[in-house]
């Protein structure tokens, strides 16, 4: 039986302008197990951003609990969650989020550089080394993210997330600034890693690509309109 | 019109969320025009104003320069005999006038005030244009040894000591014994030119004939005093070139004919010098202003560094809203009318508060400067800063507009907004933003350099342990009122029962019956000493045996005088450490005689003593000098036990009870005078602290502008930098180490300067540059530090505040 790695009950997250509230998410319950491979879908606005910033310890949540492999992680300070994050999620964003002054090596290091654990020159450069001929960049790592194409960033962003070996990779919109050729590209790389054990949680309004990851949510209007259902093997 | 009105409200609305940075580029323009505007005005005043009298750039002080047998310049002063031959006998000058500068009390006014009394030649008002108020101004009546006992009051005088009365016309006034009648008020328009010292007033204008030079001295050729003044209005046809030649071939000729037979003037001559008024009014004043302005210029000039830093950031951050107007058809002139006036904007705040600043700075100026400065009409804040401030509001604008719009390609701007999304958003380019903080910290640190430097050399100059103390001290000038005969034993016992009565007082903890050394001036003595016939021309004093005990000389060698010595006027000299050092290099000063004539006995002197040598205020070093000992004259030094003192009122009931003759000529508080001669060094200091704070200011305000403004911009870097697990530690690592490198690299590239700069003009910025520099210089890089690190850590402290996904969030807005 594989193990949870997230674990959410009645989490909510209410946001209050002008003392007008907005229920973003409301009591959502969720469990994404190991090597799980899990989309959520909605329209513009029902909340998806909001829940993935919320599991990725971006955002924290109004009310409710949750765990990560098991930690609850409803009272961390700003460091622990940073330590967290750090080790157990990786981000792949919509509009990638490069530091374009840096190259696409300390781009995909960097995850590496903030980790406790001390890490050795040597082995750095072969674990980046590594995670971006995963992605078929290997011969990219000294250029900057500003000198590659929408598609190749984007994949060196799956590189980044990848490096620190995290416990799930959170992907939001990672198809929504690139063109079909390339955003079918990216979509057969996270399957790939899928196979290969990857715990994944995507947020998509593409329901041609949702329809790739085994488990499909729905979300609208902050509530999680029904549970699990078993992708159909593709022909 | 309304496409600027529509830009206008538009540059407000992008301003008004965008406050931090508006504050940055409101303040620190503000602040600088604000000196500007002030410095502006304070310079119209000293070097651009004509001055107020009647073809100004044709008036000259005319002065003697004697020069000694080394051919230094020695002392500038007319013999008497020498100015009256000079003001009848000179062909170069269309009106001439001559002065004799003095104070004296006004016997015959119920308060015996001392005013300044300036005796003339009726020709010194046509000179310079003058006018009369009341009455007439001095003509024929009064001329060379007419001796018409007549008086002119100034207007200050008739208003604040006669009431503005109407009738003073005809009315007489009593001055050392003498009753004098009054024939006019000088106009209230006339404005003295401070001829003889800054801050001289005269009160009463005597007629030359009456000037204090006893008749023996009237026929010197080669006086040294010098209270004496010659003013000429050059003719037209002469050049002051030729002006210099005449006149100094027909007073250098007389010199040599008249003084040849006096021993002193042996081998020495005559230069003549002819000052502008301009020079002589304004002196050192003219290149303080210059040197302000100068500063003034340089803080415009790092201010609009500091905004152009500002403004580029601000025209990266905006390339998304540019990308946008291009895309809906702005051009790039209707782009860069955008950028105008949002900049148009912040500066006319900045110059509406700059005009308010300047306005204060000037009434401050004027409230507190108006005495240490050469003129009497210093006006507030001039219609000349009012008339700049729209030009340089506009080109400022203008030039930093095309500066900011420089970073614009407008050919990529389409490009950059199909592709939004790409990348992590507009951010100033590191090597911009590196380049943009070195530059910065390279200015503000040789600007908080040089300008504490120059306030600590001030300062110090200020508060010389060298220089004399006269903490608790007054100077006591008694004169006396001789409408009667009074007999010399009469007036010494007098004295001495003053001198007494003085020490009877239990406030007072010592008497001196001695001239103080701050307000008179040292006489110039021609010595010989007996042993090695070395000639020396030493200051000289006469004092009393109490002198170097009330001022805290410290005794080196042999002893002090005695009141015995004092009593019988014993020929002892008492020297100071310097010429001590000068003459006798290897040995004992004391026992070795000096003499005026070693012919003489009479004028032959031992040396008693050998003192620790002062400075006086405002001197650079302490010259040779040489004491000679007397019981005193009519001039006393009182030295108040701490925290007491004596009002003029209690000493002139005093004095009545001695004698209702006695007569206050002078009471002046030491520090007071002491303030006085320190006035340059006070000017230069409040300046140059005034500067350095701002100075100060503006680097903090310029830095921590650029710096936090900076890192706002790298919020989404921010943001993804701790999304993918950097903690808060690391996060304020890596901004101090991209802020601090490139701030680190401006400070040292601006000590290089510095260095260099001194190294190459060392004798030049003696006194500027202190001597501690690498002291000063680790302070001011410390300072840099602190502000750069505030900078760094204000706005990170506001982001760690919020939830990552904010940061990332409010990135993609």
């Amino acid at each position: 039986m594989n193990q949870p790695i997230i674990e959410m009950k009645g989490v909510s997250k209410v946001f209050e302008i002008d003392d007008i509230q907005t229920h973003a998410l409301q009591s959502i319950d969720l469990v994404v197990q190991e090597g799980q491979y899990l989309s959520i879908t909605g329209p513009s606005g029902c909340g998806k951003s909001s829940l993935l910033s919320i599991m990725g310890l971006l955002d924290a949540p109004t009310s409710g609990e949750y765990k990560i492999d098991g930690q609850s992680v409803s009272s961390l300070s700003y460091d622990a969650a940073s330590k967290l994050r750090n080790k157990k999620i990786g981000f792949i964003f919509q509009s990638f989020n490069l530091i374009d002054e840096i190259s696409v090596f300390d781009n995909v290091a960097l995850p590496l550089r903030y980790s406790d654990e001390s890490v050795s020159s040597e082995a750095m450069a072969q674990r980046v080394t590594e995670c971006l001929e995963l992605v078929g960049l290997g011969h990219r790592l000294n250029h900057k993210p500003n000198q590659l194409s929408g598609g190749q960033q984007q994949r060196v962003a799956i590189a980044r997330a990848l490096v620190a070996n995290p416990s799930v990779l959170l992907v939001d919109e990672p198809t929504g600034n690139l063109d079909s050729k390339s955003g079918d590209q990216i979509m057969d790389i996270l399957d790939d890693l899928n196979a290969q054990g990857r715990t994944i949680c995507m947020v998509t309004h593409d329901a041609r690509y949702a329809t790739r990851a085994k488990t499909q949510l729905n979300l609208l209007d902050g509530q999680l309109s029904y549970s699990e259902v078993e992708r159909l093997e593709a022909v | 019109m309304n496409m600027f009105r529509y830009l206008l409200r538009v540059a407000w609305q992008g301003l008004s969320n965008r406050l931090g940075y508006a504050f940055s580029v409101i303040s620190t323009m503000s602040f600088t025009l604000g000196v500007l505007f002030c410095t502006t005005s304070l310079f119209y005043f000293l070097v651009v104003q004509p001055l107020p009298y009647d073809e100004p750039e044709r008036l000259y002080k005319v002065e003697k320069v004697q020069i000694d047998k080394t051919g230094q310049p020695n002392v500038k002063a007319y013999g008497y005999a020498s100015l009256i031959h000079f003001y009848e006998n000179q062909d170069s000058f269309s009106t001439t006038g001559i002065a004799h500068y003095d104070d004296d009390v006004i016997v015959s006014h119920p308060s015996q005030p001392l005013v300044g009394m300036t005796y003339i030649t009726p020709d010194f008002f046509t000179t310079l244009g003058t006018e009369a108020h009341l009455g007439r101004l001095f003509d024929e009546t009064e001329k060379l040894n007419a001796y018409s006992p007549n008086a002119m009051l100034s207007y200050d005088t008739w208003t604040n000591l006669f009431n503005s009365d109407a009738d003073i016309v005809g009315k007489t006034v009593l001055i050392s014994g003498k009753s004098y009648t009054i024939v006019g008020v000088v106009s209230d328009s006339f404005v003295e030119p401070e001829l003889y010292e800054v801050g001289r007033k005269t009160g009463v204008w005597l007629p030359w004939d009456f000037n204090p030079t006893p008749e023996n001295r009237r026929t010197r050729w080669g006086d040294r005093d010098n209270p004496r003044v010659f003013i000429g209005k050059l003719k037209t046809s002469v050049t002051p070139e030729q002006a210099t030649q005449a006149v100094t071939a027909l007073v250098g000729r007389t010199f040599q004919e008249k003084v040849a037979a006096i021993p002193f003037y042996n081998g020495w001559s005559v230069e003549m010098e002819l000052n502008s008024f301009r020079d002589v009014i304004l002196g050192d004043s003219q290149l303080t202003a210059y040197l302000l302005m100068a500063c003034a210029l340089s803080m415009l000039l790092i201010a609009t560094a500091n905004i152009s830093n500002l403004f580029l950031s601000r025209a990266f951050e905006s390339k998304k809203e540019f990308a946008i107007a291009a895309a809906v058809g702005a051009n790039m002139k209707q782009i860069r009318s955008g950028i105008f006036a949002e900049i148009l904007l912040l500066l006319s705040v900045a110059t509406a508060l700059g005009l308010l600043f300047g306005y204060v700075g000037s009434e401050l100026i004027k409230t507190y400067l108006h005495d240490v400065l050469p003129i009497n009409n210093l006006g507030g804040l001039n219609w000349i800063a009012v008339v700049i401030a729209l030009p340089v509001l506009l080109g400022l604008s203008w030039v930093l507009a095309l500066i900011s719009a420089n970073v614009i390609d407008y050919g990529q701007l389409q490009a950059s907004l199909l592709s939004s999304g790409k990348g992590t958003k507009a951010q100033v380019p590191k090597s911009v933003r590196n380049t943009l903080i070195a530059v910065q910290t390279l200015f503000v640190s040789m600007l908080v350099f040089v300008n504490t430097s120059f306030s600590l050399s001030a300062v110090n100059a200020i508060n010389d342990s060298e220089v004399i103390n006269t903490d608790n001290m007054i100077g006591l000038s008694l004169t006396l009122d001789r409408q009667k005969p009074i007999t010399r034993e009469e007036a010494r016992a007098w004295f001495t029962q003053v001198e007494a009565e003085l020490k009877a007082m239990p406030q007072v903890e010592r008497v001196s019956r001695s001239m103080s050394p701050v307000s008179s001036t040292f006489g110039t003595w021609s010595l010989v000493d007996e042993a090695s016939l070395q000639t020396v021309l030493p200051e000289a004093k006469i004092v009393d045996e109490e002198y170097f005990n009330l001022f805290g000389q410290a005794l080196l060698q042999g002893s002090m005088f005695t009141r015995a010595q004092a009593t019988d006027y014993e020929r002892l000299l008492i020297i100071n450490d310097v010429l001590a050092e000068r003459l006798y290099p290897n040995g004992d000063a004391v026992g070795n005689r000096l003499s005026f004539d070693l012919n003489r006995e009479a004028s032959t002197f031992t040396i008693a003593g050998v003192v620790k040598g002062v400075k006086m205020p405002g001197a650079i070093s302490i010259p040779p000098r040489v004491y000679r000992v007397s019981k005193g004259g009519y001039d006393f030094v009182i030295k108040f036990k701490e925290g007491h003192s004596v009002s003029r009122s209690t000493i002139k009931g005093m004095l009545n009870n001695i004698s209702s003759r006695l007569v206050i000529y002078e009471l002046e508080d030491l520090e007071e005078q002491k303030f006085n001669k320190l006035k340059n060094q006070y000017i230069t200091g409040v300046m140059s602290i005034s500067l350095t704070l701002i100075s100060i200011a503006l680097a903090a305000l310029g830095l921590y502008g650029i710096i936090s403004y900076g890192i706002q911009l790298r919020r989404s870097e921010i943001g993804v930098r701790v999304s993918i697990g950097a903690s808060r530690k690391a996060i304020v690592i890596q901004m101090m180490r991209d802020s601090l490198v490139a701030a680190v690299v401006g400070v040292m590239v601006g000590f290089v300067l510095i260095f260099v700069f001194k190294n190459e003009f060392n004798e030049h910025v003696q006194g500027v540059i202190h001597n501690y520099w690498y002291l000063l210089g680790a302070v001011t890089a410390l300072c840099i530090f602190i502000i750069a690190l505030l900078s760094i850590l204000k706005p990170l402290r506001g982001f760690f505040k919020q939830q990552p996904i904010a940061l990332l969030r409010q990135s993609d807005n």
